[in-house]
């Protein structure tokens, strides 16, 4: 195999990471009034790329083409949407998509332009879903499912490798490829969505260390596999969502087990750096302040942070006898 | 998000073709609009679109959607009604020819009729659940019988309703001081707030001086405001609350109120401004009448009430002609609620007793594309009743401090004209009665005499007061009740 393209492969899947954090931190996509992610969209999605394939091999080339041509046009057309303007980002898609087509004649100028489809639908998917409130969970549990399907489709069946060959050359070919042949340098669209995903989830549950090793993981996983090929002790297809899946599952683990639980959408736009601590208890400081000796009795208390700062018949009364004091508390407790 | 956006075009499409709307789906929609709550803070783009808040939808379309609710609410209740259908077959009305110039051809249904046989307005359809009994003013309550599915699907508007109007979120408490009998409101309001996950507490109409005191009272809870940030009550008690305040030394630092809501009772720009100024946060009232749920009205910034048109169709007509009122005049709420979000009791063209003013000219406000009038100005008892709506007097009383809340007044009609009875502090009291006179005269009210009382057994039978419905305590009892109960084994 091409070494340099090997090593292509990693600053492409950098280039792709980077892209996708620096939309998140700018753009804002719309959403609906009513809707966030939640695991049963992870189900939807775990059905998508497993039917994906067996369709596409089942169906003639030119409505596969059409299929991949659609989807990816209305992608790049989201993505671009917020950029450009609901206008431009329509023309902008189909200029891509017609571009793309136009090239027929070039192998690789469908390769190239194909693959810059990829890179802004990428972009604009990884971060639909987590904007519309995707979990570091539900990607580690997407992660989880598509490291197993990954073994079965491309180690134990052949599912992965005919539709590789069947796409291979392809305008809107869902494959990340950057060179051409039997077995070309080549990333499968659900390697590179799962490698962006998960640094951007990151990102937003547990922030910007979290998104930088999620990142540095998948570029380690990337290029280690790169150099098996390099040097030849891998020589067919390899299910990296099998290596990259239990690494996604351990991140999510460690940083859940160190952080309590996930930041949401928005703690992160308010600039929380962890999630919010559990809120204190004023009944504690309350039990504790109207515990002292030689306070009034048969009354009601005001307490703020562990002082007595009003008396009154009533809890009422007790509280605005602090507000006349000047005081604002937080709990009555009666004597 | 995926079965949230099913969810929703199941619901759009059971709309648009007046199809059984699926309690599960409103649920499901409210349920998801709280998880986006919890996830982002605010919802999406687009609030307009969700069940209940419809905003600016073409005039046309708007026409024939409403006619076709119309027709099939009058389907429904001469099909299922023992009331509508022989109401129907006396006049020789089809309602599935009716459009909206031949409406006015469905008679008025008075009050009257709801009250006298509420089983005469239950369809034979539905399953009937729960009787919903209003606080009626005049002798026996109204009932109306209302399904498991209404109530689930009110629960599910309600709480939209309340996330998004409302602003409730899960650091918010609301009181509850009204009559623990309106049943459909306080099951409602305690159900919706509480799957908001805000706190709810239903305080009654107890003591004034009781509930000023919870609504002060620190809670102590982590995670929750300071104290109760919401209250929802009727107009008198509102008056009733103020006036202990005012006079107990109570100030708005005392409270942590961020909203008041106020329903049931005419609410007068007077009694707005002092709950402001004595009880802190805002005071905001809104139109909701149990035989009418889920349809009613909010206002808007410009003082209209906005009535919405998803949930049925408002005329406001003549209370004696029941001809439609022209602009500038004075005329009583007639509603329609549509099925299928109503399923048990059908009420067409339900005459509501409540007067309201249409504006003079067409509103421009932010909420112009809705059907506006004024505020609820009063109850219709007769002529006197709209020449001289309960909002003209209270605005004229409540700007007085020397008048005692909750206002106690009577209006009687004498050969002279009519004449204010109104309870005072003291007499004499000429400052206070040339004051009176003078603004009445500005305010063109029509009235022949103010006659002011000191001792409300001398005065005429004054109007009835739901603050008067008051809840007691056995503190209230006196004490020989109270050791009776003491001395239990
Ligand atoms: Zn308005």
């Amino acid at each position: 195999m091409n070494t340099t393209a090997l090593a292509a492969l990693s600053g492409v899947t950098a280039l792709a990471v980077a892209l996708a954090l620096g939309y998140l931190a700018r753009i804002r996509m719309p959403r609906p009034p009513v809707g966030v992610h939640t695991a049963g969209d992870v189900a939807v999605v775990c059905v998508g790329v497993v039917l994906a394939p067996l369709l596409d091999l089942a169906l003639p080339t030119p409505v596969v083409v059409t299929v991949f041509g659609v989807v990816l046009g209305t992608a790049v057309q989201f993505t671009l949407a917020p950029l450009l303007g609901g206008r431009w980002a329509w023309p902008a898609a189909a200029a891509g998509i017609g571009a793309t087509l136009a090239l027929h004649a070039s192998p690789t100028g469908v390769l190239a332009a194909t693959d810059v489809l990829l890179l802004i639908a990428v972009t604009g998917v990884t971060n639909l879903w987590v904007q519309s409130g995707m979990r570091a969970a539900h990607v580690a549990a997407l992660a989880g499912a598509l490291a197993v399907y990954d073994l079965v489709a491309t180690t134990l069946t052949s599912v992965t490798l005919r539709f590789a060959a069947e796409v291979r050359g392809q305008p809107f070919a869902p494959q990340l490829a950057l060179t051409r042949g039997a077995l070309p340098v080549s990333l499968g669209l659900g390697d590179l969505l799962l490698l962006v995903l998960f640094p951007l989830a990151a990102a937003k549950a547990y922030g910007r260390r979290a998104a930088l090793l999620a990142a540095a993981v998948g570029l380690a996983v990337v290029s280690s596999v790169s150099a098996l090929f390099a040097a030849h002790v891998l020589t067919a297809g390899f299910p990296l969502l099998t290596a990259l899946g239990p690494l996604i599952v351990a991140q999510q683990l460690y940083w859940r087990q160190r952080r309590g639980r996930e930041r949401t959408w928005a703690e992160w736009r308010s600039g929380a750096r962890e999630a919010a601590p559990p809120p204190v208890n004023p009944a504690e400081r309350a039990l504790r302040a109207t515990a002292a000796p030689g306070l009034p009795e048969d009354c009601w208390l005001a307490v703020r942070d562990d002082r007595v700062v009003g008396v009154g018949a009533t809890p009422g009364l007790a509280r605005r006898d602090a507000r006349r004091l000047g005081r604002t508390p937080t709990a009555v407790r009666q004597r | 998000m995926f079965a949230s956006a099913l969810s929703q075009l199941r619901y759009a499409t059971a709309v648009l073709r007046n199809g059984p709307i699926r309690p599960r789906d409103l649920d499901r929609i409210a349920r998801e609009l709280l998880a986006t709550l919890a996830e982002f803070g605010e919802p999406g783009d687009d609030t307009a679109l969700l069940p209940g808040r419809r905003a600016a939808v073409d005039p046309a379309v708007r026409r024939t959607v409403t006619a076709r609710s119309l027709r099939a609410t009058a389907r429904a209740a001469v099909r299922h009604t023992a009331y509508y259908r022989q109401v129907f077959d006396q006049l020789g009305l089809n309602p599935a020819t009716l459009d909206l110039s031949g409406w006015s051809q469905v008679p008025v249904t008075p009050k009257r009729a709801l009250r006298s046989l509420p089983a005469a307005f239950v369809s034979t359809a539905a399953r009937p659940a729960l009787l919903a009994l209003t606080t009626g003013t005049t002798g026996a309550p109204t009932g109306v019988w209302f399904s498991r599915e209404e109530l689930e699907l009110l629960t599910a508007l309600s709480t939209i309703s309340a996330a998004i109007s409302l602003g409730l979120r899960p650091e918010h408490t609301v009181a509850y001081a009204g009559c623990s009998r309106a049943t459909l409101a306080l099951l409602n309001a305690e159900e919706s707030v509480t799957r908001i996950g805000a706190g709810f507490v239903q305080l009654g109409t107890i003591e004034p001086e009781s509930a000023l005191d919870r609504l002060a009272a620190p809670l102590g809870l982590p995670g929750k405001a300071a104290q109760i940030t919401h209250l929802t009550t009727s107009a008198s008690y509102l008056a009733a609350l103020v006036a202990q305040a005012e006079r107990g030394g109570w100030r708005s630092e005392d409270f942590g109120l961020r909203q008041i809501s106020v329903g049931g009772e005419v609410l007068s720009g007077p009694l707005r401004e002092r709950a402001a100024a004595v009880l802190g946060g805002q005071v905001a009232n809104s139109y909701l009448m149990t035989e009418l749920v889920p349809a009613g009205a909010a206002p808007c910034p410009q003082g209209h009430l906005h009535h919405g048109t998803e949930f049925g169709h408002l005329e406001v007509l003549d209370p004696q002609s029941w001809e439609p009122t022209l602009p500038g005049g004075t005329g009583m709420v007639v509603h329609t609620p549509f099925v299928p979000y109503r399923e048990c009791t059908l009420l067409l063209r339900y005459a509501t007793g409540d007067l309201v003013r249409l504006p003079a000219v067409p509103p421009d406000c932010e909420m112009a594309e809705l059907p506006a009038t004024s505020d609820i100005v009063g109850r219709w008892t007769g002529p006197l009743s709209a020449a001289l709506p309960t909002r003209d007097l209270l605005d004229l009383l409540e700007a007085e401090p020397d008048v005692p809340l909750p206002t106690r007044y009577a209006l009687t009609d004498e050969p002279d004209g009519a004449v204010l009875h109104v309870l005072v502090r003291r007499l004499p009291s000429t400052t206070l009665l040339g004051r009176l006179e003078d603004r009445a005269t500005a305010a063109g009210l029509p009235l022949a005499a103010i006659r002011p009382y000191d001792d409300r057994d001398a005065m005429p039978p004054t109007v009835p007061l739901r603050a008067d419905l008051r809840e007691h305590g056995f503190a209230d009892l006196g004490p020989s009740h109270s050791t009776r109960l003491a001395g239990r084994p």
